[in-house]
């Protein structure tokens, strides 16, 4: 019995481990990077620390977010929960909620362990490691985030929603930037996207630089100097010939 | 809306040309107010310059449908489709507009719609005698439901003439199509000034012009941005055209219906074309669609 409690401490570090990093590389909005930071601390939380008040703050979180996610369900469904970043973006459905009531068990059988999440961690074979694997290919089982990862390695790079930061993540791991970064002011002056490649374009002295950075698997970075664009419109109004 | 298609060629290069054939080449859509009607004769303004353009008998006008050159009146906008040498106005819509979007609140005789971010809300007003045609396409007029006419603009608001839509709004999303970047779907319009198109899906990540909120298109589209050029061919006349993205087509991209004009378009509307832009390719802004395909980028 000790075990399958001891284990749920680790289940819930997995999850909240997993959540934290989902929401921080792809947030869905601002709020959920609110969210992993919450998360990050509780993870943190349960890794160093046995005490009584950690265990029911945990619980207490996730029987709150249960309730949330119940009221998303009715309110805005297709919005998707976020729970683990841009990829939790499918309807809400009941199994979603499900799978949040269940973690909110398992935070509450895991009241009363004493022993810090580190300290379990270190002796994971036996029932402990049973139970965690178990229960953790459950939760797999009823998330659609799986199946929305695995659809989403088959979307080509030109359909496939990628966040800004993870552009700008290339972008100054690249040896174009590393050519440029001593003339290229804070913030760009213009991002846009087109198919397979984001633009990025800064101000600098003489004229505006502008990078490509490939959203696809070879993160290939272009990077030109253009001297003087003009902003002229191709929208005419009227056709030459009935002009009088 | 140059200002991108030079930056990106400057860093990527020339985008490789793309030919949609076969294809004949647009015809050149005319758009202003009435100044002046005689029976041969319409006069318009389009912002500072003035057009004249020759009608004959065989000129048809639509005015909340087929209309006499009487509604050729001082003040209405109208769209003159050419004739195809380009000597005369061949088809004349009168104050036509269209509203597509999600229902606020709908009473017996007057919806008001959510047309996007973009776009203004709109009241509109269903006469009695054109209720039954609508409530055959949109039989649930509730809060929440997708809702497309085609009308004429009054004093009151926009008159609702017919729908705009093939199909009711609660459809099933379609099964997935593979990927590439020339796809083939159903191409309406909406109520823009000037030549280009509302798209689907842009990017809603730094300048690229797209919504946070953007609902996941029905067709399965690539990214593009505001300023992203497309090749356009309708289907039905083989007309081919450039248009540049003008705007984000949220609300557009919520509608899972086809396009019956010629064959069987896939399901999703891929592009909002301004009035011009439609009439330019073709269209007939009355019957409110055609099939199209459409090369994305470059």
């Amino acid at each position: 019995m000790d075990a399958f409690r001891e284990a749920q401490v680790l289940v819930l570090l997995v999850v909240f481990l997993l959540a934290c990093v989902g929401k921080t590389v792809s947030p869905g909005n601002r709020h959920q990077l609110a969210w992993a930071g919450l998360e990050g601390v509780l993870c943190l939380l349960l890794l160093v620390s046995g005490h009584p008040a950690v265990r029911l703050a945990t619980a207490m979180i996730l029987v709150a977010a249960t309730w949330m996610l119940g009221e998303l369900k009715t309110r805005r469904p297709e919005e998707g929960c976020g729970c683990f970043g841009s990829i939790s973006s499918s309807r809400i459905g009941r199994r979603t909620i499900l799978r949040t009531g269940l973690l909110a068990a398992a935070a509450g059988a895991a009241m009363g362990v004493s022993a810090t999440g580190a300290r379990i961690s270190l002796d994971v074979l036996g029932w402990r490691g049973v139970f965690l694997v178990v229960e953790l290919g459950f939760l797999m089982a009823i998330s659609p985030e799986p199946v929305a990862l695995l659809k989403r390695t088959r979307i080509t790079c030109d359909r496939r929603d990628v966040p800004l930061r993870a552009t700008m993540d290339v972008l100054r791991g690249s040896d174009a930037w590393k050519t440029w970064e001593d003339h290229v002011p804070g913030e760009p002056i213009e991002v846009w996207r087109e198919l397979c490649w984001r633009f990025v374009v800064f101000e600098v002295e003489g004229g505006e630089l502008v990078f490509a950075v490939s959203l696809g698997p070879d993160r290939e970075v272009r990077v030109t100097l253009v001297e003087e664009v003009s902003d002229a419109s191709e929208t005419g109004p009227n056709p030459a010939y009935v002009l009088v | 809306m140059l200002r991108r298609r030079r930056l990106r060629s400057a860093v990527l290069g020339a985008a490789p040309e793309r030919i949609l054939s076969p294809g004949e080449p647009p015809l050149r859509s005319v758009e202003g107010r009435i100044v002046d009607a005689s029976p041969h004769l319409l006069v318009l303004r389009y912002g500072v310059r003035e057009l004249r353009m020759p009608m004959s008998e065989k000129t048809l006008v639509w005015y909340g449908g087929r209309a006499g050159l009487g509604e050729l009146l001082r003040g209405r906008d109208v769209v003159v489709r050419p004739t195809g040498d380009g000597l005369a106005a061949d088809r004349i819509w009168v104050d036509i507009v269209r509203v597509s979007g999600t229902i606020i609140r709908a009473e017996k005789d007057v919806v008001e719609v959510d047309q996007g971010p973009h776009r203004p809300r709109t009241r509109v007003v269903i006469p009695r005698q054109n209720q039954s045609q609508i409530l055959v396409r949109h039989p649930r007029m509730e809060p929440g439901q997708l809702f497309d006419v085609i009308g004429r603009s009054s004093r009151h608001g926009v008159v609702a003439v017919k729908p705009g839509t093939a199909q009711p709004g609660d459809i099933a999303p379609p099964p997935a199509r593979p990927g590439g970047s020339v796809v083939r779907g159903t191409a309406t319009w909406f109520s823009g000034a000037g030549r280009g198109a509302a798209y689907p899906r842009v990017d809603r990540w730094g300048d690229a012009g797209g919504c946070a909120d953007a609902p996941q298109p029905c067709a399965p589209v690539p990214f593009l941005s505001v300023g992203s050029a497309m090749k356009v061919r309708n289907d039905c006349t083989r007309r081919s055209a450039d248009v540049i993205v003008l705007e984000c087509g949220c609300a557009g991209a919520r509608f899972c219906d086809r396009c019956v004009e010629c064959g069987t378009s896939p399901r999703g509307r891929i592009i909002e074309l301004t009035p011009a832009s439609f009439v330019d390719l073709g269209g007939d802004l009355a019957d409110g669609c055609f099939n199209v395909t459409v090369a994305v980028g470059g």
